[in-house]
């Protein structure tokens, strides 16, 4: 099989994994309703109703409303309509026709309000992202190529340690340590003149990237030792092959058989990580924009699970598996044009 | 032994799918569901949820039966002569409130009666006996009463008079109205699907311990073709639990019953007798090839 038949077959499994990622989107949200036994319409109105008496014209309206921009059956509705309603699902999800909020931005396009969302958390995720596959890669292939050195011993034991620290909790003692304790950067905002549209782009996009350097240096620190850790392992298991060894016995100097023999070799597997890496820049991360209130797609599901919009998580959740799919698309095709050795 | 069983294969292939085209016996009237001789019967279920410990209990079971024994138009006349009863089983609860003194309902309850209408006033729904289960509250549907769906304007009528309507004094929209279809007795049937939200006190007649912030919830199917209640659920809240009163057609002689599933089962046998008889034939040329 060539590699234009592998790139077909493998966007029609993408396509296929797509489509049963959708079911399970899909039924993920209407799972509690099939449970309980309560009508999932009910279920989302009743949860943004919780606490209080609600008079029954009210009721009756939200619940309409609810009903008929979301087209949701009830749970008693006969099969015709589940049907159509399985199918308008797909082809909405497909052409993303996502809808419109109802609860957190009532009345957006959840298309338009995630698109908004998109850059944010691509200005926080992307720089974190390369910075630390740049350091790992490097020192990575360091200490691969002298391993048991003072230096590796001595950066294995640092890179260890940052890599078991829980990423939210060094995030937690960054923020406190230098927003509350030392006010280098201040606790929120910044971020907002860039949310709103400030008039001078350059302006806010300077003022959202010096918001963002705190979390991004955390994002490096905890990032950067596992690139480490796979560049290390992997090039120390390519020095061992026999090639290495003709390459050596050829005499050639050892910067030669490092980069140009075996660091290329080594490199292979890190490319897959990197390639799926760079699919959670779009998808952001939930935890760092929760702790550093960064206004990216993270926090947009963050914000959406606190506040039962079912809606709007079920579209995120569409969103991140769709670009994970695609990022292990090109991860897989990229591998097999990297590497000649590659069988489809 | 293998050509008869590609025998029975090919009978079968040439009968089965018939099963999808025989037709009902309804006959295209203004009011199929009242054609003489109609029998329909409904099984019923009423389950109470105790919102505090979040379980479901079966209050009873109930067989609601209806017999159309003549049905006759003559001019603007309706004469419909029925019989009904409804009979409760596995009963386990009757008094639905802590407040009861006695039981709500009795074990049965039957009847015949001649009910006649004026079809220039009453043209669209015919109730020929009210059914309220023991509850005092004045139900919009119930398993006895049938719909002229061949009507002219008759979706009109039901968008009128149940999806818009007063809600605690002032007029609004209070369900949706569905054109689908659903498989009822295995059969595909076309039907009306409603949803509808009442507030419990418009519809109140004594029922002391209903709140006044309670929501009825209607689901109702009606078909299409027959325009009798093919599916009835009404939830709400009544003495702080909530009730789910489940109706749905159990038998019925006004329509060829499991074409559906028949249908299906059928395409299943058909796929299947043609990968054997393919198979059948792609041996016997490979049988013939290796002879040469």
């Amino acid at each position: 099989m060539g590699l234009k038949e592998y790139t077909i077959r493998r966007l029609i499994t993408g396509m296929i994994t797509l489509l049963i990622v959708l079911i399970f989107n899909w039924i993920l949200f209407r799972l509690p309703s099939f449970v309980t036994g309560v009508d999932p319409s009910w279920y989302y109105v009743l949860s943004q109703l919780v606490g209080g008496q609600v008079e029954p014209r009210r009721f009756i309206k939200i619940l309409l409303d609810f009903k008929t921009r979301w087209r949701l059956p009830g749970l008693h509705a006969p099969l015709g309509l589940w049907i159509d309603h399985i199918i308008a699902y797909i082809i909405n999800m497909f052409t993303f026709n996502l809808g419109e909020d109802m609860f957190l931005y009532e009345g957006r396009p959840i298309a338009e309000i995630l698109v908004s969302r998109i850059p944010i958390s691509v200005m926080l995720i992307l720089p974190a992202t390369l910075i630390s596959i740049m350091i790992g890669i490097l020192v990575g292939a360091k200490l691969g190529a002298h391993p048991g050195s003072k230096l590796d011993v001595t950066l294995m034991t640092v890179a260890l340690m940052l890599y078991s620290i829980p990423t939210f909790w060094l995030q937690v003692l960054f923020k406190v340590a230098f927003t509350v304790k030392w006010r280098v950067w201040p606790a929120t905002g910044g971020l907002t003149s860039l949310e709103a549209g400030s008039p001078d782009a350059l302006i806010s996009f300077l003022d959202a990237m010096y918001m963002l350097t705190l979390p991004i240096i955390t994002l490096v620190i905890a990032g950067f030792a596992g690139w480490m850790l796979l560049m290390r392992n992997s090039l120390m298991e390519v020095m061992g092959e026999d090639y290495i060894l003709t390459a050596r016995a050829k005499g050639l100097d050892e910067a030669t058989v490092l980069y140009k023999h075996a660091f290329r070799n080594a490199i292979l597997p890190v490319v897959t990580g990197v390639i799926l890496a760079i699919a959670g820049v779009w998808t952001g991360a939930v935890i760092t924009e929760a702790i550093f209130v960064i206004p990216g797609v993270g926090y947009l599901l963050f914000q959406a699970i606190l506040q039962l919009d079912y809606p709007l998580c079920e579209a995120t959740f569409y969103f991140i598996a769709l670009t994970t799919i695609i990022a292990n698309i090109i991860a897989d095709i990229s591998y097999a044009l990297l590497d000649p050795r590659v069988k489809y | 032994m293998r050509r008869e069983i590609i025998t029975v294969m090919i009978l079968l292939v040439l009968v089965l799918p018939l099963f999808y085209f025989l037709s009902s016996r309804a006959t295209n009237d203004d009011i199929s569901g009242l054609s003489k001789g109609a029998i329909y019967t409904w099984d019923a279920e009423l389950k109470v949820l105790d919102p505090s410990t979040g379980t479901y209990s079966h209050y009873w079971s109930a067989r609601h039966f209806m017999h159309i024994v003549e049905s006759k138009k003559s001019g603007d006349t309706l004469t419909v002569r029925m019989a009904y009863s409804t009979y409760y089983m596995d009963v386990v609860k009757l008094r639905y409130a802590k407040s009861d003194k006695s039981d709500r309902i009795a074990n049965h309850r039957y009847g015949s009666l001649k009910r006649t209408y004026d079809l220039t006033t009453e043209k669209y729904v015919f109730i020929l006996e009210k059914e309220r289960w023991g509850f005092y509250i004045d139900f919009p549907f119930s398993p006895f009463m049938v719909f002229a769906v061949q009507e002219r304007g008759f979706r009109m009528f039901l968008e009128g008079e149940y999806t818009k309507g007063y809600v605690s004094g002032m007029y609004m929209d209070r369900g949706i109205l569905f054109d689908t279809w659903d498989i009822v007795l295995g059969t595909r049937r076309k039907v009306y699907y409603l949803e509808i939200y009442y507030s419990c006190m418009d519809l109140n007649l004594n029922e002391t311990e209903l709140g006044e912030m309670s929501v009825l919830e209607v689901n109702v199917e009606i078909d299409k073709e027959l325009g009798i209640v093919l599916r009835l659920r009404y939830f709400w809240r009544l003495a702080d639990k909530m009730f789910e009163l489940m109706v749905e057609l159990s038998d019925t002689n006004m329509f060829m019953k499991h074409r559906f599933t028949m249908t299906i089962v059928s395409l299943f046998i058909v796929l299947i007798s043609i990968w054997v008889i393919v198979r059948y034939y792609k041996e016997r040329r490979r049988r013939r090839i290796i002879r040469i």
